[in-house]
């Protein structure tokens, strides 16, 4: 496997993305745009749900670090532009069960989160294969997939337990 | 500060993170232009928040169709954008197939149509990319789909690739380096 030097690349990207952000909004270099801009959606109405987005996100690094304010010290007083009462209905609201990224590249809690959430994503490939061998009943390929999918398993929630 | 500056800032960030992230796992080619990349991760961090902010409201509908948008972008090739985009695109239609696959009553589409933008997504060329966790969760994905076909046979082949991209993520994460 490759591998690459961190800090240059994200001291380039941060200052490519820095320079870049401001430019970008009227400069397509490449047809790459996002959906609102082709489609002349409503400037106002485009800013209203990023700062909905980053109200949201804010609401979220909150209940993470108490204390946390949002941009320039100022204290989050929920989802932007709406019912007061909108972040305490988001937060009740309960989660979805599709989770957005598979978390091993995007690690929250360190290496042990990854080890563990890889560990339930490689048990759950276990049940998917296992669960076909109920239609393939005396086929080798079919019994022997889920024999190692069993042991990957095993092996993978050993290390979410051992790391934890 | 103004907030549209502020929410600028804040993509450019969150943006920055992803593709730090990206290149933290070590191990994806370069970008030869990382301008297009950077421009890419941007835009796409943004849909992403904004995808987010509509499952919260319970706007699966409202999801899907902002994620099926994605689909209609122009994505940037290896050549231009490096492996990376292509990770980011795996990204985009993961999520999107398992919002369809976890809610097929919102604009039912056929598994023939769901297994034909999963290839869509994966590529020609996805098995030459490095091992990442965005491109193992839609391989598994496209053996869901294969199963829904009747197709086990291949079913099986995806989510053994699959299983093996991911015990190849978890010996890493356990070594703690790239191998």
């Amino acid at each position: 496997m490759k591998t690459r030097s961190i800090p240059s690349l994200c001291g380039a990207l941060l200052l490519g993305l820095a320079l870049s952000s401001c430019a970008k909004r009227g400069v397509d270099a490449e047809p790459v745009a996002s959906p609102e801009a082709a489609g002349g959606a409503d400037a106002v109405g485009e800013l209203d749900i990023l700062e909905a987005e980053l109200a949201a996100r804010i609401e979220r690094l909150r209940e993470l670090r108490p204390g946390f304010t949002g941009p320039a010290g100022q204290e989050v007083a929920g989802i932007g532009g709406g019912d007061g009462d909108e972040a305490t209905k988001a937060s009740e609201v309960p989660q979805p069960a599709t989770e957005r990224v598979p978390p091993a590249d995007r690690p929250s809690g360190g290496k042990c989160t990854e080890v563990c959430e890889l560990s339930a994503s490689i048990c759950q490939l276990q049940d998917q294969i296992c669960g076909l061998v109920r239609r393939h009943e005396g086929e080798p390929r079919y019994v022997q997939a889920c024999e190692r999918a069993k042991g990957d398993c095993e092996f993978a929630t050993e290390a979410c337990h051992a790391c934890g | 500060m103004p907030t549209w500056i502020a929410v600028l800032l804040g993509a450019v960030v969150g943006a920055a993170g992803m593709l730090a992230g990206l290149a933290q796992a070590g191990r994806l080619a370069p970008a030869p232009k990382p301008e297009v990349l950077v421009t890419l991760a941007q835009t796409l961090e943004a849909e992403h928040r904004r995808v987010d902010l509509l499952l919260k409201q319970r706007d699966v509908a409202g999801a899907i169709a902002a994620l099926e948008q994605l689909r209609t972008i122009a994505w940037p090739e290896p050549a231009v954008a490096g492996e990376a985009a292509a990770v980011l695109r795996h990204d985009v239609y993961g999520r999107l197939l398992r919002l369809r696959l976890d809610h097929p009553e919102v604009d039912p589409k056929d598994a023939d149509t769901l297994a034909a933008i999963a290839g869509e997504g994966l590529g020609a060329d996805y098995k030459s990319i490095a091992t990442n966790a965005f491109t193992a969760r839609l391989v598994g994905i496209r053996g869901e789909i294969a199963e829904k076909q009747g197709r086990d046979d291949d079913a099986l082949a995806a989510y053994e690739e699959a299983l093996t991209m991911n015990r190849a993520l978890l010996q890493q994460a356990l070594a703690g380096a790239a191998p």
